[in-house]
């Protein structure tokens, strides 16, 4: 019998070729077959050798002999992160630990990674298409704290493999323990608009914001202009902001201040229990007319798929990570246009759990999302009491998820 | 309708002078009227306010009724409850409005005892109601107008169709009790309506969270009586398991309890604890995913907050990997293994089965969550009953009845502990 590891390895080159076959031949989706056989092996794989999936599993009748499709393999919710142990593997073996931000009442949910590769070939594979396919090593200024400093948080790791090795001279993290250094991160934008060198900056949304607030408020100086070829990618949405703005004022002042156009400005949608992330093709649709056809069809599908400027903001996926929507209420699979709560089944998740139930709303069509929000904790409406306020504190929210 | 507010002799008598006025000005002629009716209302006879308030009771029984029409038509809205939901509450409450009811409860509560306060009986009673259980307030202003006093309700801004309702079917169809109630609805940020209507009344009932009736505590010098939130639980003695019917019958009792109010009232149970095995709990889950579906029908579910969605699916979950679950449209329901994990809190409409060694562990096992418990669900012997009748009281326990009763409280009920009618004398 093959022992979990060896099987695990033998996934990962897997899925790592997978993913290579599609970067190097473009494709935006896989056939059916393709993908469900993957996950069906993966799903094999992670019933084995993680027992308290496999009891789950078991309660809902669903083993690797009755599991056919990919759309079968029972999905487990991000709340489940935070009190089981999803692994293959013991956990002291992890090669990385991701953990969510939340704070609330179940504590921090955990995504263990026996291998770091496979969640690298994942992320450079689909960030090269939306972010760096044009301009090789942009100056690239991350607002957000690096691997060193933050080496539990999935955004880290991605914006640290991004800097090593996508990054021009002078990359760097602009961030101490007090937070964004925007003083610091304002001078290297000057100094690369002085030199022309194309800037790509990388961001939590607090971050940028505090960093356009400092440009208007003026404590900052003159916002530099950026060069041509300049981006920025901004992540972790607006939530818990002291002020906030809505998304496109923020990307309108934020582009009108660098002097970028606004397709430049992408989001990224990412959370800790996948090792896949989707972006907004506004940039890429800018670079390729290919792209842009493709996308605005798409957008034709999707409602408020695009912003005030008419610009592509849906959220696109890799071939290797599908998402649906699943009715709020059965949770059964919704048909592509209907709005539900988003499920993930990520090839990139080789040692965790493929199908991963979220809290975020949204609408899918063809593999891309327009999101619609995020649950928060549960309120009851009548005069029952929230027990669980009692137990354990204020209502949990969910895992941490980036845009 | 649209208006906020039916406050006798201000609201019926003309709107170009009532609308004309603020809501705290309304409010405070609206009060001076109804004080000026408590004389009159006291001086019937107790047979004669019983008759009147039944004769009320079952005019919202009525399908042709204009009011229950009305509120047919807009509370499944108001209250995200579904229109079968709704008639089902109006149908429980009403119900138990009864003159032998009401003479049940005037021996217990209030034969023979001299009104207290500061003239008898107390001349105006306030109501302050809370969240979308939108009868949970009729009782004390039942209460109220059976002991003679005059009632003005404060609804939520976000519910006030029933208050209303109730104030104009009281004057449409008890005449009898004069200008014996008020309802306005306005959000607690109105400041100045809510001085206005403290500053009024002798006696004050309050339904909401607690931090909302101690803020009301404060707010309010003479006598307040709150009704906080509350939790229950069913429980099944090993006794009680029987054949596959028997098994059925209780599941679908218990169904009854829990999807009443869609699951968000203070009677609702939380959890069934199961006297026996893990085992036992689980084929009894089992046996509840087969049924509900079925039973959903009876009480179909109101539509679910994007909220309560990914909650409920957070909850299926971990319960699945914690022990067993399932969940469909407008049901869930899962069995644990161990009764400590009261932690997992089950979302609304759901049937939650935690096994116990004994019943009489239960005080144990709930102390935790402090004196807040409400109701107890109970199939089990009499003498399991009076036992855990006795030893669940300090934590709060208002309520015994068996499956599918316990969503039924008699207007006598004493709901939080508090002997409602007896607050007025």
């Amino acid at each position: 019998m093959t022992s979990p590891d060896v099987r695990s390895d033998a996934l990962h080159e897997r899925v790592q070729q997978a993913i290579a076959d599609s970067r190097g031949a473009r494709r935006w989706h896989w056939p059916d077959a393709d993908f469900a056989e993957l996950a069906c092996a993966l799903f094999a794989h992670q019933y084995e050798a993680n027992a308290a999936y496999r009891h789950y599993c078991d309660g809902h009748d669903a083993n690797p002999k009755t599991v056919v499709s990919w759309a079968d393999l029972p999905a487990v919710p991000t709340e489940v992160f935070r009190s089981v142990e999803l692994c293959t593997f013991a956990s002291a073996d992890s090669a990385l630990v991701f953990e969510t931000s939340g704070t609330t009442s179940g504590g921090r949910g955990r995504h263990y990674l026996r291998r770091s590769d496979t969640y690298a070939a994942s992320l450079a594979a689909w960030m090269d298409v939306f972010l760096l396919s044009a301009v090789d090593k942009p100056q690239i200024v991350v607002l957000a704290p690096s691997a060193e400093q933050a080496p539990s948080s999935s955004l880290s790791f991605m914006l640290q493999w991004a800097v090593d090795r996508r990054g021009g001279a002078e990359s760097n993290f602009y961030w101490d323990a007090s937070g964004p250094r925007l003083a610091a991160a304002a001078d290297a934008m000057r100094r690369a608009s002085a030199s022309g060198t194309a800037v790509l900056v990388l961001g939590t949304a607090r971050a940028l914001q505090a960093l356009f607030e400092g440009f208007v408020a003026g404590t900052l100086g003159s916002p530099p202009p950026l060069p041509g070829g300049s981006r920025l990618m901004e992540t972790g949405g607006f939530k818990g902001a002291a002020r906030t703005l809505s998304r496109d004022l923020f990307y309108e002042g934020l582009a009108k201040a660098l002097s970028l156009p606004l397709a430049s400005i992408v989001s990224e949608y990412g959370m800790t229990e996948l090792g896949s992330q989707g972006y907004q093709p506004s940039w890429l649709a800018s670079q390729e007319p290919d792209a842009a056809r493709r996308f605005e069809g798409l957008s034709e599908k999707l409602p408020d798929a695009t912003d005030g400027s008419g610009l592509a903001r849906m959220f696109v996926f890799p071939p290797w990570c599908r998402v649906q929507a699943v009715d709020t209420d059965t949770l059964a699979l919704l048909p592509d246009g209907q709005r539900g709560l988003l499920r993930f089944w990520d090839l990139a998740n080789v040692d965790s759990i493929t199908a991963v139930q979220t809290a975020d709303l949204g609408v899918v069509c063809d593999n891309s999302v327009v999101l619609s929000g995020r649950a928060p904790g549960s309120m009851a409406r009548g005069c029952s009491l929230a027990v669980d306020e009692i137990l354990s504190g204020v209502a949990s929210s969910a895992g941490e998820s980036r845009p | 309708m649209t208006s906020r507010s039916f406050l006798p002799g201000v609201d019926d008598v003309g709107s170009d002078v009532a609308g004309a006025d603020a809501l705290p000005d309304r409010l405070l002629a609206g009060a001076d009227v109804l004080r000026r009716s408590a004389a009159a209302l006291a001086a019937l006879t107790e047979k004669q306010r019983m008759r009147a308030l039944a004769g009320l009771a079952l005019c919202w029984r009525d399908p042709e009724d204009e009011f229950r029409r009305e509120a047919l038509e807009r509370l499944p809205d108001e209250c995200s409850l579904s229109p079968e939901m709704v008639a089902w509450g109006i149908e429980q409450a009403f119900s138990v409005v009864t003159e032998e009811g009401m003479r049940h409860w005037w021996r217990e509560e209030a034969q023979g005892k001299p009104y207290v306060g500061r003239s008898p009986p107390p001349e105006l009673s306030g109501h302050v109601w809370a969240g979308n259980v939108f009868v949970a307030g009729l009782p004390p202003v039942i209460a109220s107008l059976l002991a003679g006093s005059p009632a003005l309700v404060k609804a939520p801004d976000r519910f006030p169709t029933f208050a209303l309702l109730l104030a104009r079917s009281m004057k449409a169809h008890a005449p009898e009790l004069g200008n014996c109630l008020g309802a306005a609805a306005w959000s607690r940020d109105d400041v100045a309506a809510t001085h206005t209507f403290l500053d009024n009344l002798d006696l004050l009932f309050a339904f909401g969270d607690d931090d909302s009736i101690a803020v009301l505590e404060q707010q309010f010098v003479r006598r307040i009586v709150g009704f906080g939130h509350r939790y229950s639980v069913a429980a099944i003695s090993a006794a009680s398991l029987g054949s596959d019917a028997v098994l059925d019958e209780l599941i679908d009792r218990l169904a009854v309890d829990h999807f009443a109010w869609d699951g968000q009232g203070c009677l609702t149970p939380r959890w069934v604890f199961v006297e026996g095995s893990a085992e036992i709990a689980r084929l009894l889950a089992e046996r509840a995913a087969e049924r509900l579906p079925s039973l959903v029908e009876q009480f179909p579910a109101g539509p679910l907050s994007d909220e309560e969605a990914a909650a409920r699916s957070a909850w299926l979950g971990e319960t699945g990997f914690q022990g067993w679950s399932r969940g469909g449209a407008g049901w869930s329901c899962a069995s644990l293994a161990g009764s400590t994990s009261l932690r997992l809190v089950p979302p609304p409409r759901s049937m939650c089965f935690l096994p116990v060694d004994e019943l009489g562990d239960l005080p144990v096992l709930l102390d935790p969550l402090g004196p807040r418990l409400q109701g107890l669900s109970l199939a089990g012997s009499e003498t399991l009953r009076d036992m855990l009748a006795e030893a669940l009281e300090p934590l709060g326990l208002s309520r015994i009845a068996r499956p599918g009763e316990l969503q039924r409280p008699p207007v006598h009920w004493s709901h939080d502990g508090v002997r409602i009618l007896g607050q007025f004398f």
